[in-house]
């Protein structure tokens, strides 16, 4: 009998973070689900333990690969997504911020579980948003650098036998998208080439892929889960 | 539009020693744009990534924040600063660098190079309506202002970019071929 495979979700409380854990502890791996909040809607079990983290202290991520790791998989899910103002009215602050949660923070998840791996997998989360948009560029930037780390990961870890590859979802139904206005919300919605956000499970279905051995022979690249709105289905 | 019998109106942003600058100044010395405050139809905006290398796993979060967090919010002041400084159908060059296609010992590169990417194609998106543009010229990391070669054919893209009206939100490598990676592909 071979052993579990571990596992490592970041803001796996909720949203993406919480269906990529699930779907990943149905399918036999042992999650732990690691989040700056508390689950919702879920209690710990044996397939799946949450966890507090805050991905930008390395001590405590340190702490936790220590403790629960090393880890088979791991996943760079946790980010934000705020204040999606023009560039004119972005701050250096608003960048410092998406910067520092949504990349340095993966930055330290992926450093500290590599140096812990003897092989696997690490899927970084980015979002379709990084090839640019109409407002919030620093939440581009940020997920725009996530890709960019992405193959430069990829190129250094491959040797260490790691493969590391984003998946970079369209709109999707999370609590990210509640902040948006109703009229926002529509136009957005509108656009969606599927009629309306995508499921999470879609994107964790993604992941669970890559997480395979097939997957595995993937690296350093970006896997759009979009309905294909990159490509403008849904605009003709 | 500059056109190669108006001499283009060029904002250059960085600093003195950046390729930014000394492709500005190629293309003042040959009399195909004149150096302005505002009101400029051309822009030249320095996004060059530090040359320093370090491995992915020994990298420092000091550095890795330099690279990526600092030098992102430096560029971001730029740009902010340029269209405010731009008249109407301006177009805006950055010059960047060839590391968001991934490169050893380069991850804080890679990040900061994409960052930028991402935020070029944005104000591209954003100020289209008001039609400037926006690309980036990308060159092998590491390019500095007295690569001479580099230097002059990265002016005469520059000069493209500015002249072309239907050229917007796209990365223009000058790097020899080097993106396609058969140099280290034949070491290895």
């Amino acid at each position: 009998m071979t052993e579990p495979r571990r596992a490592l979700v970041t803001g796996g409380a909720r949203g993406i973070g919480a269906a990529i854990a699930e779907t990943l502890a149905t399918g036999g791996w042992q999650v732990i689900a690691a989040d700056i909040d508390a689950a919702v809607g879920r209690t710990s079990t044996q397939e799946i333990e949450d966890v507090l983290l805050d991905v930008t202290d390395r001590v405590q991520v340190a702490a936790l690969l220590d403790t629960r790791g090393p880890f088979d998989v791991v996943v760079n899910n946790a980010a934000i997504a705020a204040d999606m103002l023009p560039f004119a009215q972005l701050t250096a602050d608003h960048f410092r911020r998406a910067l520092k949660i949504n990349v340095m923070g993966s930055f330290i998840v992926a450093q500290e579980a590599a140096r812990r791996m003897t092989g696997g997998s690490i899927v970084n989360i980015a979002s379709r948003g990084y090839l640019g948009g109409i407002g919030g560029a620093h939440y581009v930037a940020s997920k725009a650098a996530v890709v960019g780390m992405t193959r430069a990961m990829a190129v250094e870890l491959r040797w260490r036998g790691i493969s590391v590859n984003a998946v970079a979802p369209g709109m999707v139904e999370t609590r990210m998208i509640d902040g948006f206005s109703p009229a926002m919300r529509e136009k957005l919605t509108d656009m969606e080439p599927t009629g309306g956000p995508l499921d999470p499970s879609v994107i964790a279905g993604a992941v669970a892929f890559l997480a395979s051995p097939a997957g595995r022979s993937m690296t350093g690249q970006v896997l759009l889960v979009d309905g294909g709105k990159t490509i403008g289905v849904g605009l003709y | 539009m500059a056109t190669m019998s108006e001499p283009c109106r060029l904002l250059v942003l960085g600093a003195d020693d950046s390729l930014a600058a000394a492709i500005g100044t190629r293309l003042i010395a040959e009399g195909l744009c004149v150096l302005v405050d505002g009101d400029a139809n051309a822009v030249l905006i320095d996004g060059m990534d530090a040359a320093t290398e370090m491995s992915f796993l020994d990298l420092e979060d000091d550095a890795f924040s330099a690279q990526v967090i600092d030098a992102t919010v430096d560029r971001v002041a730029m740009l902010q600063d340029a269209l405010t400084r731009v008249a109407p159908a301006a177009s805006i060059v950055v010059i960047g660098s060839d590391a968001h296609l991934g490169r050893w010992h380069g991850t804080g590169q890679a990040a900061a190079s994409a960052a930028l990417l991402g935020i070029m194609r944005s104000v591209a998106m954003e100020y289209g309506r008001q039609g400037i543009r926006a690309n980036m010229i990308a060159l092998p990391l590491g390019t500095n202002a007295v690569d001479a070669p580099l230097v002059a054919d990265a002016a005469r893209q520059a000069l493209t970019l500015f002249e072309t009206a239907s050229i917007t939100s796209e990365t223009i490598l000058i790097d020899g071929g080097g993106n396609l990676k058969f140099r280290q592909a034949k070491r290895r």
